[in-house]
């Protein structure tokens, strides 16, 4: 449970963001530019929309200390391996509850 | 991760920049810009409005299976396999945090942590509150107030699995203590009864019971002070 702050503080948070994006037009225009990853020639940084799963006793690329971001809902448990949501910025995925973007 | 929806449109994003060394989202259906710390389209036709956190688990694979076992896995593109060691070596070592400066177009100057320290953050009743994942390495189990409710922080080291909850049961707060090093086992102080690090109550007058969970916010703390500027923060104890 966790509320979001008032819609007053996120509009003034928003006007700040404007400004910045002015500033921060050259970083925004750099192609696939994530600060906080390694840059990597070639494989692009871009959305999974049709991501496929494999049954956990099949996930053999996986091991113990891996870090990973899940999700359960109505029975339905999946994980996404941080160290391919970090070479992609979005995942799209559905839930029963509902469609998610899995992001790192 | 988010709901992707907001005002009665399901999305689809992709990453099209960063403000602030945080990652900005662009929907298809509208073109709105979305800021990824703070869930907020900051540019479009939905400016203003937020998307909803999902619930999810930071956890490990070892951890996650255990608590899932008939869990399904994202399965990696072709050709993005390859890289997968070496991102899971870097991430687990930057878990905690690691020195070094903000990244290019931070704009936060809130020196409590350094830029690249790991926090987890969350939000209650517009207040936010973030704890830095080493002061919570440390003391496993913090019992706090934020927005007017009680909460509790558990942090697993062995998996740097951090959860929170609201401390109350039966309208009465609770106050917890980890019950081993390992924290996965938690005894609250009003009735002894012992608790896993998810919520639920195993043993003791509460037994069954589960504490209602509070999503946290995995970030380095340079992209969570820009975002919430006037954030408290759990830290660890500057050394004299």
């Amino acid at each position: 449970m966790t509320d979001r702050p008032k819609m007053a503080a996120k509009i003034a948070a928003a006007k700040t963001m404007a400004a910045m994006a002015l500033a921060a037009a050259v970083v925004v225009a750099a192609s696939a530019a994530r600060a906080q990853s390694q840059r990597r020639p070639a494989l692009p940084y871009t959305t999974i929309d049709h991501p496929q799963f494999l049954p956990a006793a099949q996930a053999a690329f996986l091991h113990p200390g891996d870090l990973l971001i899940g999700v359960n809902a109505d029975g339905v448990a999946k994980a996404y391996p941080a160290a391919i949501l970090a070479q992609h910025g979005v995942v799209q995925d559905r839930m029963p509850d509902g469609p998610i973007a899995v992001t790192w | 991760m988010f709901r992707a929806a907001a005002k009665g449109h399901e999305l689809r994003f992709d990453t099209v920049g960063i403000i602030g060394g945080n990652e900005v989202f662009r929907d298809r259906e509208t073109g709105s810009r979305w800021q990824q710390s703070s869930a907020a389209a900051i540019a479009g036709p939905l400016k203003g409005a937020h998307l909803t956190i999902y619930p999810f688990l930071l956890t490990t694979w070892g951890e996650w299976r255990k608590l899932h076992p008939a869990t399904l896995v994202l399965k990696p593109l072709p050709g993005y396999a390859a890289r997968l060691a070496a991102m899971n070596a870097l991430l687990r070592q930057g878990i905690v945090g690691r020195a070094g400066p903000a990244p290019r177009g931070a704009f936060g100057h809130d020196d409590r942590l350094r830029p690249r320290d790991t926090i987890v953050g969350l939000e209650i009743a517009g207040e936010a509150k973030a704890y830095s994942v080493a002061a919570l390495d440390a003391a496993r189990v913090v019992n706090d107030r934020v927005g007017g409710e009680p909460l509790v922080i558990v942090h697993q080291p062995a998996s740097d699995t951090t959860t929170a909850f609201v401390a109350e049961a039966r309208g009465k707060r609770l106050r917890f203590r980890a019950a081993d090093a390992a924290a996965d086992r938690l005894m609250d102080l009003e009735t002894r009864s012992t608790w896993d690090a998810y919520g639920a109550c195993l043993a003791g007058r509460l037994k069954g019971m589960h504490l209602r969970r509070v999503i946290l916010e995995p970030e380095f703390w340079f992209a969570w002070s820009e975002f919430h500027p006037r954030t408290e923060l759990y830290a660890p104890r500057r050394s004299r």
